[in-house]
């Protein structure tokens, strides 16, 4: 068994990475909000469904390939990231509401934007038009779809525009202040208001791209903004508050997933996942990347 | 010139500050000593918008001023808040960049070559996270990224919290050296003696109250104030 086991191992572990590539989105969009306004926003998973919607029909009546599918999708992300922080938490935010409204909304907008798809579109299943080759790529005895490469290729040049763009720019210098200290961000002269709405419009950029991206590797339904779900244990697994703990999380779970399904099916690894995330929480309260949750409070 | 007058502030049902009323004339350095709870903070977060007084007025040079706080800022008054506040894992130099966030780029590189000849330490340290600096590199920092908008008014809140006495010392001397290079100074504090002796003119602040004003040797002299707030001893020291 020796050889082949192991090319199934490492052909698992890359189809883990591919999958947690795409949840590493949904993470660090879910914790830039989160660094900033300290809830979980589980509206991002709205976002990332009706961004996955647009992302369709812009592919499916636009006749729109592969790029521009990506890009309108990410774009459409980011706009309606915007619309939800302007309708939903900007009123709570300047009310100076408790932190549990916020989270409330949140989660209410999430079951609102899903309703929003199933009165326009019902509860059907959609298939995304065909927009990259089904081949797949042999490498040695591992083999990994073209799908498989767009997601990690993605991901990538997503996280690298990201680094660089929080990194070098002013508004993205200006989000990361914000990200520990909001008031004091205010004091250096910089419209809150506005570094807020940033920020939701970048989260709302990865939760488009990671929509387009769940999309096509799945079939589109209106829940399919549940996968916030996974950006939200990956995030709580890299440790709240931090970014590159969020994707570190969400590649961690991606193949800690896949390998689980493997080996004991998808109907019993959703529990055992959930049961592996509270005893790392456990023994390890501060996640992977050591930001302790008293800091955050 | 800064004027105060009629402030009342308050917190839902606590009333933070009753009718304060303080004058800053440009160039001077202007201390507000008190103890903790008197409302020092509530009186600089009044003035820079963070908080909305139930009435009364914030002039700057007999204009109002806007009430959102970064617009404050670009009015030309910045604060240093207490517990000095660094963006702990933001460089140094990142740092430095928020406090000229309104700043043009030319303007902001020339503050802040200016800044780091004040503070050489800075520059040593300027891709290090500021949550590494010790405190007083911290407050250093805090002050530097203050000038970096350059203010034509700067609000300390006790810059001396938590400091070595050696330090504190060279944060009263820098004080009086960004006064001499033009920009007027409120200053906040609870270490009385050393804002009394660096204050052109001092206001004590009790319970939300301005109980008593004068020059800050006038006020070190006040045998009340030195029985509240330097110990009861001497005051020549
Ligand atoms: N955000 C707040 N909410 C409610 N009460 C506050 C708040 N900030 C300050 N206070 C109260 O206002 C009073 C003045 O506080 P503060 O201005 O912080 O005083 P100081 O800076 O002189 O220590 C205190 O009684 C304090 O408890
Ligand atoms: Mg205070």
């Amino acid at each position: 068994m020796g050889d082949s086991f192991w090319s199934v191992v490492v052909q698992q572990i890359v189809n883990g990475v591919s999958l947690g590539a795409v949840y590493a989105l949904i993470a660090v969009g879910f914790a830039l909000v989160f660094n900033v306004l300290k809830f979980s926003n589980f509206s991002h998973g709205g976002v990332l469904a009706i961004s996955a919607y647009v992302g369709y029909f812009a592919a499916l009546k636009l006749h729109l390939s592969l790029i521009p599918v990506l890009l309108v999708g990410t774009l459409a992300g980011g706009l309606i990231a915007c619309g939800v922080e302007f309708v939903a938490f900007r009123s709570i935010r300047k009310k100076r509401g408790q932190l549990v409204y916020f989270f409330v909304t949140s989660v209410t907008m999430l079951m609102l934007l899903e309703q929003v798809l199933v009165i326009f579109f019902g509860a059907s299943f959609f298939t995304y038009p065909r927009l990259i080759s089904l081949t797949t790529l042999t490498i040695g005895q591992v083999s990994i779809s073209v799908l498989y490469v767009l997601m990690m290729v993605a991901s990538a040049i997503a996280f690298g525009v990201l680094a660089w763009a929080l990194r070098f720019t002013r508004v993205g210098i200006a989000i990361r202040a914000a990200s520990n200290d909001l008031i004091t961000t205010n004091l250096m002269g910089v419209n809150v208001d506005f570094i807020v709405l940033a920020t939701f419009f970048v989260s709302g950029l990865l939760a488009g791209l990671s929509g387009v991206l769940l999309g096509m590797s799945y079939t589109l339904y209106p829940q399919i903004g549940q996968l916030v779900v996974k950006g939200f244990i990956a995030s709580v697994l890299g440790g709240l508050g931090s970014l590159v703990g969020a994707a570190l999380g969400a590649l961690a779970l991606g193949v800690v997933e896949v390998l689980l399904i493997s080996v004991m099916g998808s109907g019993l690894s959703p529990a055992v996942i959930f049961a592996m995330m509270v005893i790392f929480l456990l023994v390890r309260p501060q996640g992977f990347a050591g930001v302790s949750f008293q800091e955050k409070a | 010139m800064l004027e105060v007058k009629n402030l009342q502030v308050a917190y839902g049902r606590i009333q933070a500050l009753h009718d304060v009323a303080l004058t800053v004339p440009g160039g001077k350095i202007i201390s507000v000593i008190g103890s903790n709870g008197a409302g020092k903070t509530t009186l600089l977060n009044t003035i820079s918008g963070l908080v909305r007084p139930r009435d009364g007025q914030v002039l700057l040079d007999g204009k109002a001023l806007p009430s959102a706080a970064h617009l404050t800022v670009a009015a030309g008054i910045v604060q240093v808040p207490e517990g000095r506040k660094v963006f702990s894992s933001l460089s140094v130099d990142e740092n430095l960049t928020m406090g000229a966030y309104l700043t043009k780029r030319g303007d902001s590189n020339r503050t802040r070559q200016q800044v780091y000849e004040m503070f050489p330490i800075l520059k040593q340290r300027s891709g290090q996270a500021a949550g590494t600096l010790s405190g007083g590199e911290q407050q250093m920092l805090a002050i530097g990224r203050g000038l970096m908008s350059s203010p034509k008014i700067m609000l300390l809140d006790e810059p001396s919290l938590g400091l070595a006495p050696k330090i504190v010392t060279q944060v009263f001397d820098l004080i009086e050296r960004i006064n001499r290079s033009g920009v007027t100074i409120v200053l906040v504090e609870q270490n009385a003696r050393k804002a009394l002796a660096v204050a052109d003119y001092a206001y004590v602040l009790e319970n939300g109250r301005i109980v008593l004003e004068g020059t800050g040797a006038e006020l070190a002299r006040n045998p009340k104030v030195e029985a509240a707030y330097l110990g009861g001893q001497a005051s020549g020291a």
